[in-house]
């Protein structure tokens, strides 16, 4: 053979063996990449189960802090599907809208639901949603976001009926509340019944105790910076200590209680005999017409339902027994054209001192109030004495030796001022009070169902 | 030193088998010694990488629990005899180590055994600890602190380390009226 075509063949298998170690190398190398990547995906793996960890828990934490916001929170009686999400928006952004926990935002209503706009927290966002679901039930779903994460929670809310929280108080006012003089409103069986609460918006002062007044209970206002000033030698939430009236005083509570809704359809239709001034010294179911402007000046028995048309000005000046429940009409715009005024010595008693005959039978269903005047001035400035239900006016002025027990509340529907002066004494009863009173309508809470509680969407 | 070829069996010119030259074998053993090389520090790197996986997976169970105990507390003490007391813990279990009854009990506390959902020691993790910081948030401000005890809303930071050396931070809002069991 050739030499040189020998040389040829060899050095043709040349570099077999760089090849084959290129070979074993590459294989090495994929087997190196495919461990490094194996482990840099667990290592994202770890990463997204961290993220997906705060992502929950932001959702944890926009659930817990959106079922704070609804807490105390009322929707109106009527709320609906229609209604609901402008209802939730409205009730939940008075309290919420442009803080800087929603970045100056404000709740806004998104496809029949209301939305909680983004909330940063230190380890993630959250958004909460609140959703109609049939009549008795909404639903709420939470959003926590992080890094890229997401995560849902969502809860059921029972919408339950309830009496307005103003019922939680012996007294409860739109307006400022000014108690002077002797005046006193306590507690019948617990000291913290005598609470009083001004929810005026036009009066930083919302509250003016003076003189030898005595408010058994706390004191409340809801306005922001509203504060109550005190002057005499008063005794506030049971005690005459000033150096403790402050741990009875509490300004600016965060969410306002709600006030109630009126609603007298059921009532007005049962003052079957209108008022013409010559009935002689009982009446029974009347109702006074507008402009009537009547002064009973002689004793008189008023049995059942009182509905008074406004405009109005009813004076009892003589000696009235009241078994029963007044009402009044409430479209006239003149509060001054509109008053009820006790200035005799008057005692009124529930619809359970009326006789239990026909023309009474669906009067004494309407149980737990006494007067339900919207739209209407009530004074008070003679001697009265009254067993009775809650009374609730747009003004109420509490003067001279009135004295009663009030199985409920007193409550100033207007941002007018109500005044307690003289020697009245209002023992408010809450153990006996009606769970539904006639002619308030019950406002809509909202309570978690906690066996609803899921994650995920 | 020669090397056979089981497929190169043409004899050379002088009657020898042709097989690999030295420095073929050289050059190759470098290109596979790369690789190797490239193989170990893989596995190093894998293992090192596994490892801090499985720390973290650990520290985010480890919060997790915390999680679940703060959930169960009540947000404030019920025992009358320590209503009135300022934030923090009332007591302490061992030195250090306070008695849990309520949520603000968890200020600043550290645990070492860690604790599970429960409250009580989880056993067999030496060198892992969780440390609880508290703050109270404004409600008009949730990123705000306030003075401790004067809000009804609390930030619960937690700090899971081993060895000293942090390895998750992470932290929710627990408010009061405002929890799900």
């Amino acid at each position: 053979m050739n030499p040189l075509r020998l040389n040829e063949k060899r050095s043709s298998r040349r570099g077999a063996a760089y090849f084959m170690a290129l070979i074993l190398m590459i294989m090495m190398g994929m087997l190196a990449m495919t461990m490094s990547n194996t482990s840099v995906m667990d290592l994202s793996k770890t990463e997204n189960h961290q993220d997906s960890t705060n992502a929950r828990m932001s959702a944890e934490s926009g659930l817990s802090m959106s079922l704070y916001w609804i807490r105390n929170l009322r929707l109106p009686g009527g709320t609906t599907q229609s209604t609901f999400a402008t209802n939730m928006a409205t009730t939940m952004g008075a309290t919420i809208n442009y803080t800087s926990t929603l970045g100056g935002e404000s709740v806004y209503t998104e496809s029949g639901s209301a939305v909680v706009p983004t909330v940063t927290l230190p380890f993630g966002f959250f958004q909460s949603r609140f959703s109609y679901v049939s009549a008795d039930r909404a639903r709420l779903q939470v959003k926590g976001m992080y890094n890229g994460s997401v995560s849902y929670v969502t809860i059921d809310l029972l919408m339950e009926k309830r009496k307005p929280m103003v019922f939680d108080f012996g007294l409860a006012s739109m307006g400022q509340v000014n108690i002077q003089g002797n005046a006193k409103i306590v507690g019948l069986n617990d000291t913290t019944e005598g609470s009083v609460l001004s929810a005026t918006e036009s009066h930083l002062d919302a509250i003016h105790i003076d003189g030898s007044a005595v408010v058994s209970g706390d004191l409340y206002t809801s306005g922001e910076n509203s504060y109550a000033v005190v002057s005499g030698s008063p005794t506030i939430g049971n005690t005459t200590n000033p150096a403790e009236w402050s741990s009875h005083l509490h300004c600016g509570v965060e969410v306002p209680p709600d006030f109630p809704e009126l609603d007298t359809s059921a009532i007005v239709p049962l003052a079957t005999n209108v008022y013409t001034g010559t009935e002689g010294d009982v009446l029974t179911n009347i109702t006074i017409p507008a402009g009537t402007n009547p002064t009973f000046n002689h004793d008189m028995v008023i049995n059942g339902v009182v509905y008074v048309e406004a405009p109005n000005k009813v004076n009892f000046e003589g000696k009235a027994t009241l078994n029963g429940i007044i009402v009044t009409e409430a479209d006239h715009p003149d509060l001054s054209a509109c008053e009820l005024n006790f200035r005799g010595n008057v005692d009124a008693y529930g619809v359970e001192m009326l006789p239990a005959t026909a023309e009474f039978a669906a009067v004494k269903e309407q149980t737990g109030t006494f007067i339900l005047a919207p739209g209407f001035a009530v004074s008070f400035a003679g001697n009265v004495d009254a067993v009775n239900g809650s009374i609730a006016a747009d003004q109420l002025t509490f003067l001279g030796t009135a004295e009663g027990i009030i199985r409920g509340s007193v409550i100033g529907l207007e941002d007018v001022p109500t005044i307690l002066g003289g020697n009245v004494e209002i023992k408010i009863d809450k153990a006996n009070q009606d769970p539904d009173p006639a002619g308030f309508v019950k406002s809509i809470a909202l309570e978690p169902i906690q066996s609803t509680y899921s994650e995920g969407l | 030193m020669i090397l056979k070829s089981k497929w190169k069996k043409t004899p050379g010119p002088a009657g020898r088998k042709s097989a690999f030259t030295l420095l073929e074998v050289l050059c190759a053993s470098v290109i596979l010694g790369i690789g190797f090389v490239a193989i170990l520090a893989s596995v190093g790197s894998s293992t090192r990488i596994s490892q801090a996986s499985s720390e973290m997976t650990q520290a985010i169970f480890l919060t997790q629990e915390i999680r679940e105990w703060t959930a169960n507390l009540p947000f404030r003490d019920t025992d009358p005899a320590d209503i009135a007391k300022p934030v923090g813990p009332d007591a302490y279990s061992s030195p250090g180590v306070p008695y849990v009854d309520d949520l603000d009990d968890l200020m600043n506390a550290t645990f070492s055994p860690p604790r599970n959902g429960l409250g009580d020691a989880i056993t067999g993790m030496l060198g892992w600890s969780q440390t609880v910081n508290l703050t109270w948030r404004s409600p008009s401000a949730i990123n705000t602190s306030v003075v401790a005890g004067t809000s009804d809303i609390i930030h619960v930071q937690v700090t899971v380390s081993k060895n000293d050396e942090v390895l998750l931070q992470t932290g929710w809002l627990v408010t009061e009226e405002g929890g799900v069991e």
